[in-house]
């Protein structure tokens, strides 16, 4: 499938919260389907082309797919009595209608979420809110709002709530996983057999090549969206200074620069990405991933810079860690990125992206970091040698210093090539 | 520093500052009814006067000086002159007449000099009438001396200023259901402030309920629509209107016709018999799940007309302060009987009614507690405390809860082709 077989002219995003009916939604058996509540409840008052034409039933090649689910679920069950049916609550057990655990079915897309229960609430006839919580054996615990914890309550069963409640009940359900089961890729060996090997570059020639730009260049340098002030750049000469978001996402933009195949997904757009998901999906997906070829995307963990490369020729995740350790995983990130991946599909495909063909590279044998400052400076270069298919030179404490100068030379947009 | 006594003012066992004075007196004889009716109205809420007392706005302090001697001290300058730069001139000109009122003593009107500025600024700064094919634009409100028209006033003027301190938004939405694919589409949300109800045919029943009724009865007139999921038009739609938020002041206005009239809107032919307590619940949306006080309110206060000749109208206020009904008749002020406010029949014009018990329930701590760890400790949201939508609904709650964590939302994309753009493209 190419690109150009879909021509998607509109799409709309969605992060709401639904309050399901027992009645209208679910089946005897807790099944809900997503199609009649999210797709018609909130989605379809959502729809509106680019021209501004409204409502589904004009709308044809309709995909649909979720970022997230949500951690906890609400149900309302109508109490019957309380509204004067003839019904009598014993003919009608409570427990019929409070399900251990419901099932989200979704047609369009072919998965199912299971929720378990977790609380129910509901207000009684003296104007108290109670939430209660079901234990083993059909016992019950209740939260107590002064004293800040659960007690138990004993004796009561079902009905003797349903009864008691002035309004309908409401059921809170909660899963683990609020992300959609990700396979985990296969690891895979680096291979850069075929990359050119790095020359090595003459230290005076760069230190004086250096100092004529930075004589040379406007107090304020402007780097794409990125602004650097000479200060700034020279700061990045000095071997305990750790490089600061502006300074490494200014490079690794430089490096995006080389070819017109590479996307910078910068370290402050990732960081949005992981604290509001996709609550402003505009800026996250403004860049069709599937249209290039390489992403860099640098992540500061804990003051630690580590970069990850999404490699779409060669299918392949990369991660590189200038201090590897066993300590540290960094899987919070690798599933935010594969997220990010399969919703970069879609929105290119229009269909769920085939993961079982993806790698993840992580075992990259370069010269592992040998202080404490220099961990940006080790992701810029090997950005620089993944996009030019270049070795990467050796960087260790004695040669840490012609590494910075480089790395602010190029920063300057000098891209120095003489060889000692 | 000026300090004025005040009738009764005291402190409640819950240190709320709560304000408890007889109604004030307004400027008499100078055709000011709907003015004087219209304050009389809106000062009659406590929670209005403690809101606007403890604004940032004012640079006015209300301070228990002795709890015996019950004396209130009001700094001399009134407005934070910084602040003030921030708000619209028409609520200054609002805010500043409405602490004048309230500073001036009980036994006293404020006099002509304060209300003639007032009248003549809202004349400046207020809404205007474009005269067709003119580029002249006339003031809402007529010049000092002269009668205005008190829906006007009421609902242009003096009530959006007051929507900014106090909850006073009615919404709801008109549903459809789809007999052919069963979907609910919302093809109407409205907002009002004060609900412009009609009170033709209503005369001899008791308002509002009557009004209430035939405002949100479902229209069998209505004409069909599309559904926007199958597309499908049909004779058998059922559209409802239902209330989906209900404010902590419930304000209405009455009218006997079906468009106001500048002058002669009121219902004045019809006579209507006041409630004391108004139950929502029968409007309310069926799946909306709130604590049964959150539908319950109780009469504040109403604007009544009399007529004595085409065009001489007049407004007076019947408003309750501590459980003991007042008729405010401009200048005079007179203490009456429960039996005269709804036990007689009167030509109202507009009413207000406060919930009978705010806040006995709050979903959003319990929302919270179930979001939260088992044994993390829940810090409490932010919120408006004046809206008690948020915490005594629970859709409310689990709105305002879902926009501060992720917990609770799904995220989704759809894309699709639009059918019409390619149409009209093709």
């Amino acid at each position: 499938m190419t690109i150009t077989d879909f021509h998607l002219e509109s799409e709309c995003y969605g992060n709401d919260c639904i309050l399901f009916s027992r009645e209208r939604h679910a089946s005897d058996n807790g099944d809900i389907s997503l199609d009649k509540t999210l797709l018609e409840a909130k989605l379809v008052p959502k729809i509106q082309c680019k021209n501004r034409c409204e409502g589904s039933a004009c709308a044809n090649k309709q995909r649909f797919t979720f970022f997230r689910i949500p951690k906890f679920l609400f149900v309302t069950v109508s109490n019957d009595f309380q509204k004067g049916t003839e019904e009598r609550p014993e003919s009608r057990p409570a427990k019929h209608k409070f399900q251990q655990r419901v099932r989200l079915q979704c047609d369009l897309i072919k998965v199912e979420y299971e929720y378990q229960l977790h609380t129910f609430i509901f207000v009684t006839k003296d104007e108290r809110a109670l939430m209660v919580r079901m234990e083993e054996n059909d016992r019950f615990s209740m939260f107590n709002g002064t004293s800040n914890s659960w007690h138990s309550v004993v004796g009561y069963d079902l009905n003797d709530f349903t009864i008691a409640a002035a309004t309908p009940i409401v059921l809170c359900y909660s899963t683990e996983n609020t992300v959609a089961p990700l396979p985990s890729l296969q690891s895979h060996p680096f291979e850069n057999e075929t990359w050119a090997p790095a020359s090595a570059l003459d230290p005076i020639f760069v230190t004086d090549l250096f100092n004529f730009a930075i004589n040379n260049a406007d107090e304020l340098v402007r780097i794409g969206p990125y602004k650097l002030t000479k200060r700034d750049i020279i700061r990045t000469l000095d071997v305990s200074h750790e490089l600061n978001d502006e300074q490494l996402n200014a490079h690794l933009y430089l490096t995006s620069m080389l070819s017109t195949d590479v996307i910078l997904f910068d370290s402050l757009l990732f960081a949005q990405y992981m604290k509001e998901d996709f609550k402003q999906p505009e800026g996250i997906l403004q860049n069709l991933w599937f249209k290039k070829k390489l992403i860099l995307l640098p992540i500061n963990h804990a003051h630690h810079w580590i970069l990850f490369i999404v490699d779409i020729e060669q299918k392949a995740l990369v991660l590189f860690d200038s201090l590897p350790s066993s300590n540290r995983s960094y899987k919070i990130y690798q599933d935010c990125i594969i997220q990010l991946l399969r919703k970069q599909y879609f929105l290119t495909f229009a269909s769920l992206i085939k993961l079982e063909d993806w790698k993840y590279i992580s075992d990259i044998q370069t010269t592992e970091q040998d202080d404490a400052t220099s961990c940006g400076i080790h992701c810029a270069m090997f950005a620089r040698s993944y996009v030019t298919k270049t070795e990467v030179l050796p960087i260790n404490k004695s040669t840490i210093q012609h590494h910075r100068i480089v790395f602010g030379l190029q920063l300057l947009g000098k891209n120095p090539t003489r060889s000692t | 520093m000026i300090v004025i006594m005040q009738e009764s003012l005291f402190l409640a066992p819950s240190n709320v500052k709560v304000f408890r004075s007889k109604p004030h007196r307004m400027l008499a004889n100078k055709n000011l009814c709907w003015l004087n009716s219209s304050v009389q109205l809106v000062l009659s809420n406590i929670r209005f006067v403690d809101a606007l007392i403890d604004s940032s706005f004012f640079k006015f302090h209300a301070r228990i000086s002795d709890g015996k001697m019950n004396l209130i001290s009001f700094d001399q300058l009134d407005m934070h002159k910084e602040l003030a730069d921030f708000y619209p001139s028409l609520e200054r000109v609002n805010y500043n007449y409405l602490l004048n009122i309230l500073k001036t003593p009980i036994d006293k009107d404020i006099g002509e000099l304060p209300t003639r500025t007032y009248v003549d600024d809202i004349r400046k700064q207020g809404p205007k009438y474009n005269v067709p094919r003119t580029r002249t634009y006339l003031p809402m409100i007529e010049a000092f001396g002269e009668t205005s028209c008190v829906f006007d006033y009421l609902s242009n003027i003096l009530i959006p200023s007051i929507s900014h301190l106090i909850d006073i938004a009615t919404i709801y939405q008109d549903h459809l259901t789809c007999s052919s694919c069963d979907t609910v589409h919302v093809f109407m949300t409205e907002q009002f402030s004060v609900l412009p109800l009609l009170s033709t045919n209503c005369n001899g029943m008791r308002l509002p309920t009557a009004a209430l009724e035939r405002y949100f009865l479902s229209d069998p007139s209505a004409p069909d629509r599309t559904c926007m999921s199958c597309g499908v038009k049909s004779r058998e739609h059922e559209y409802k209107r239902n209330i989906v938020q209900l404010p902590d002041t419930f304000l209405m206005k009455f009218s006997g016709q079906e468009h106001f009239n500048r002058k002669d809107g009121s219902a004045d032919a019809i006579k209507c018999f006041m409630e004391n307590k108004l139950d929502m619940s029968g409007f309310l949306a069926n799946d909306l799940i709130c604590s049964p006080s959150y539908c319950k309110f109780e009469f504040q206060s109403m604007i009544i007309t009399t007529t004595s000749g085409e065009n001489n109208r007049h407004f007076y206020t019947i408003a309750k302060y501590d459980d003991q009904f007042y008729r405010c008749d401009d200048a005079h002020i007179e203490v009456i009987d429960r039996s005269f406010v709804f036990e007689r029949s009167h030509s109202i014009v507009a009413a207000m009614f406060v919930r009978a018990k705010p806040d006995p329930v709050n979903f959003v701590s319990m929302l919270n507690r179930i979001i939260s760890a088992e044994n993390e400790q829940v810090t409490p949201t932010n919120y408006s405390m004046q809206n008690q939508h948020v915490k005594m609904v629970f859709q409310g709650a689990l709105e305002h809860v879902a926009s501060t964590t992720n917990k609770l939302t799904w995220n989704y994309i759809f894309t699709f082709n639009c059918m019409q753009c390619r149409e009209s493209n093709h």
